[in-house]
């Protein structure tokens, strides 16, 4: 019958025209320098997760230029380079998987990187994926996950603390010297106790202004040439703990990957991040250049800091430093 | 049957059919949805071969994909073709003893319009990245290629764009057949309240219907040919448009759409409470008047779904009144059709059931709603569940009664079989009290706070005490999906095995049950009725007394009426002439 035959026509094309929609460029398996080869229907899932949660900050060549990027601060993470703040490695290493996974489990604090939620066969999947927008994942293996070791310092929290401050506030001597880049919170006074304390030399400060940070330069590309060059990088603030929310660290009491964030939690996040250091960014590994009980109480030290921001004693500090009394 | 056939209750079995396969869709995407309020992230029973890659569990784009097609394919696909497609083909041309609808060629390209719409919305399930997943109401900038770049968003855009064609093609049709094609004697004041509500519909879809058809013609444009009408800021280099433009123009249609999906459906319980209480229906007039009142009406409230959008609180308030006014009107009907059952004798039939259930469903839903339309209850109530349970009662649960009672009380007509009572009044009962549970459900927890449109809403400390509410409503839910079963079987078995019908089971007195048979052939009436009575001659005392029966034909002569006025028709009625189209 006619009428038959026109209907089955109209659905065909239909039809065709559906199945024309489902074509996507198809991706070539990719051969990782670990050893690893992920298979193609992984790396397809993984770019329609990429697409219904990355895209629109991530860019779609994962380049951070997404369509909600502009005016983002801190700008999303540009796949391109094979860069990775927190990767569970040595600073500049590629990251672990688990890192990766955990960032979008988790989110980044204070910035707009949501705790996503993704499902976990999806989530391994836009993770492989990611390692497509960067050759680096082809040419380095990523680097190797750095162990939490276990706390020395366990019941003597308090002496933690006094270590830890002259850790963070004096260099040299197995101490990290951290307010060399981040600021000092301390008096100049204190400053130059500690100091003497330490390395048995006198300073003399008054000149000095140890509460202003400077930005540093970074490996990340802001700006890129006609050629794909790296033009223009950008210079990132250390954080003023007293202010800025360290990204991998939580407020006590809140909900992280469904779990209470305990005080030894938040603890671990902080070692992670200084141990290993920030990739990319000024911020260099301490693991092995510092002995690791001090890298436990400058944990401790950082810990009484964050817990103070957003607090009147945080603010009555900052007050105190800026505005000493004379 | 044939495929391409312009008779009118050909097509109005075509839109039956199409419009039960799409509820069946869109109430098992309900069913989805309420599966994972109730056992959020785990695995669906039997959806594990359907979705291999999540083990069968609703993972978050999925979820995004189901509860936009659940509002979509029930509000464009399903109630639409249903009540207004098929009951509307169906009933608007016997009704008015007409031969056929005026154009019964629109007829036909109304349905395949509609037809090509469902093919698309269909084909959108198997492409990359899935389905529409903007929501029903497709917001920019979250609908635009930008955000929502899968080409199943662009197959169901082009879907509603045809269905939005094929409700203006009927509207224009359902029209001009009231207008021009009543039988003579057939006064505007002797229409069934069901061709009134039909009329009415038809009208605002004439009206409304194109501002949606622009919206969605605009937002096509911006996806497929790189137009910015709705993109704005960070999803546009340099100058765009207005996001907002598009909930204005979406609601500009969207509201009166609400009326559109139930003015048939007051039609319906109009004339069930006449029909099954045998008495006419109490103030005619007063309930056509305050039918199109709401008519009127409901072209001047949209912006009071944008008063949480940072609307002007000055325009809030001239809304917010408009807005509650409407339930004057509402009032008015609701009272006449309390009275005209009021010392009726009422017979509990399934199409009075499914009447009785949809006044009560609407009346809930109506009643929730008022505090939707003032501003200050709105502000915190509008995120939430209390607007979903507060709209599936009136668009949802009232409609599908209301296709109940039509489909109910027509179908011996359409089909010249008979339903089986029990099972019939069975289903209508249990379905609108689970309505009520499931909906009722939707009420509690949004009055509780719980936020629409979450894929989990227990990752909330202060909505996960919900759970339990939320579970016992999914269950009332589940149950009422397998209620349906019910109807399909009754539906099935009469087709095939159901007593023949005769051709007034009912005992009314309207043109299609008392000059034509069941089914009626290809052009209606072997004559044109010549109408000398109103729709409701029902427990008249001259009926009585010189039929011996309580109803009277609106085509009927009673013997002494005859007598006195041997020569011209009863009343001087201009004759028009009846546009027939032939099968």
């Amino acid at each position: 019958m006619n009428a038959r035959r026109a209907l089955l026509t109209v659905f065909s094309v239909l039809a065709a025209a559906g199945a024309g929609c489902t074509q996507a460029p198809k991706l070539e398996p990719l051969k990782l320098a670990d050893g690893r080869t992920i298979p193609a229907e992984t790396l397809e899932r993984g770019r329609d997760v990429y697409t219904y949660y990355c895209v629109s900050c991530h860019g779609e060549r994962g380049d951070g230029q997404g369509p909600s990027a502009v005016g983002m601060r801190p700008p999303p993470r540009s796949f391109r380079q094979g860069l990775y703040k927190f990767g569970g490695v040595a600073a500049g290493e590629l990251p672990t998987d688990e890192a990766l996974k955990r960032t979008v489990r988790r989110g980044l604090h204070g910035t707009p990187m949501q705790p996503w939620g993704v499902p976990e066969p999806d989530l391994e999947a836009v993770v492989q994926y990611l390692k497509t927008f960067s050759p680096r994942w082809q040419q380095e293996a990523p680097g190797q996950p750095l162990e939490v070791s276990a706390d020395p310092w366990k019941g003597r929290e308090a002496e933690a603390v006094a270590r830890g401050k002259a850790v963070y506030h004096v260099a040299g001597k197995g101490h990290a010297g951290c307010s060399g880049c981040h600021i000092s919170y301390v008096s100049r006074s204190e400053l130059e106790a500690l100091t003497e304390q330490v390395t048995g030399r006198k300073v003399d400060l008054s000149k000095a202004d140890p509460y202003t940070q400077l930005a540093r330069d970074s490996d990340y590309a802001v700006a890129v040439d006609a050629k794909g060059e790296v033009a223009q990088t950008a210079k990132v603030l250390p954080p003023d703990f007293l202010i800025h929310r360290p990204r991998t660290v939580w407020p006590l009491g809140t909900k992280v990957d469904g779990a209470e964030y305990t005080p030894e939690r938040q603890r671990e996040d902080l070692y992670r991040v200084i141990a290993g250091g920030v990739g990319g960014a000024a911020m260099p590994t301490w693991k092995g250049a510092i002995p690791e009980e001090n890298l436990w109480a400058l944990v401790h030290y950082v810990q009484t800091l964050v817990a103070q921001r957003d607090t009147p004693e945080g603010r009555a500090l900052k007050e105190l430093l800026l505005r000493p009394a004379k | 049957m044939r495929l391409f056939s312009t008779d009118h209750k050909v097509v109005a079995r075509q839109f039956l059919w199409a419009g039960f396969g799409f509820l069946l869709l869109g109430g098992l995407l309900a069913m989805l949805i309420r599966w994972q309020w109730a056992y959020p992230g785990r695995p669906v029973p039997g959806l594990g071969a359907v979705l291999p890659s999540a083990d069968g569990s609703i993972t978050p784009p999925a979820y995004m994909g189901l509860f936009t097609m659940h509002g979509l394919v029930m509000v464009f696909f399903a109630i639409a073709p249903l009540l207004i497609g098929a009951l509307g083909n169906f009933v608007v041309p016997l009704a008015v003893g007409a031969r056929g609808m005026a154009f019964p060629k629109l007829s036909a390209l109304s349905f395949w319009v509609f037809a090509v719409g469902g093919a698309l919305v269909l084909a959108s399930f198997g492409v990359r990245l899935g389905t529409a997943s903007a929501a029903w109401t497709s917001y920019p900038p979250l609908s635009t290629h930008v955000f929502t770049p899968g080409a199943g968003q662009t197959l169901v855009m082009m879907g509603v764009l045809c269905a939005a064609v094929s409700s203006f093609l009927s509207a224009v049709n359902y029209v001009v057949t009231v207008v021009r094609a009543r039988a003579p004697g057939m006064t505007w004041g002797r229409l069934p309240l069901t061709v009134w509500g039909l009329f009415l519909t038809s009208v605002l879809n004439l009206l409304f219907i194109p501002v949606v058809a622009a919206a969605t013609g605009l937002l096509l444009l911006d996806r497929l040919t790189g137009t910015r009408f709705f993109l704005e800021g960070a999803a546009v280099a340099g100058r765009g448009g207005d996001p907002m433009l598009y909930q204005h123009l979406f609601w500009m249609f969207g509201h009166p759409e609400v009326y559109i999906l139930i003015l048939p459906g007051w039609g319906m319980i109009g004339d069930m409470v006449s029909y099954f209480s045998r008495r006419p229906a109490h103030g005619y007039r007063g309930t056509v008047l305050a039918m199109s009142t709401v008519s009127a009406l409901s072209g001047l409230v949209y912006a009071h779904h944008l008063f949480t959008s940072g609307l002007s609180p000055m325009l809030g308030r001239a809304f917010s009144t408009l807005t509650l006014i409407i339930s004057l009107p509402s009032t008015v009907m609701f009272l006449n059709w309390l009275v005209t059952m009021w010392r009726g004798s009422v017979r509990l039939t399934a199409p009075l059931l499914a009447a009785v259930g949809a006044m009560v469903v609407f009346g809930l839903g109506g009643i929730t709603g008022l505090a939707l339309g003032a501003v200050a209850t709105d502000i915190p109530l509008h995120g939430t569940m209390w607007v979903v349970g507060h709209f599936h009662l009136t668009m949802g649960a009232a409609s599908f009664l209301a296709v109940f009672a039509g489909l109910y009380f027509w179908f011996p007509k359409m089909f010249g079989r008979t339903l089986h009572a029990g099972l019939s009044k069975t289903h209508v009962v249990l379905t609108a009290v689970l309505f009520l549970a499931v909906f009722g459900g939707q009420l509690l927890t949004g009055y509780a706070g719980q936020l629409r449109r979450l894929y989990d809403p227990y990752q909330y400390e202060y909505l996960r005490h919900l759970l339990t509410l939320n579970k016992g409503t999914s269950h009332a839910a589940f149950t009422l999906g397998l209620v349906q079963l019910l109807f399909v079987v009754n539906l099935v078995w009469s087709l095939r095995k159901g007593p023949a019908a005769d051709a007034n089971p009912w005992q009314v007195g309207t043109l299609e049950w008392t000059c034509a048979p069941s089914p009626p052939p290809v052009d209606n009436y072997a004559q044109v009725p010549v109408v000398v009575r109103g729709p409701y001659a029902l427990s008249q005392p001259e009926g009585l007394e010189q039929l011996g029966r309580d109803w009277i034909g609106q085509a009927e002569v009673l013997p002494d009426e005859a007598r006195r006025a041997p020569e011209a028709p009863a009343e001087a009625a201009p004759v028009v002439p009846s546009a027939g189209g032939v099968g």
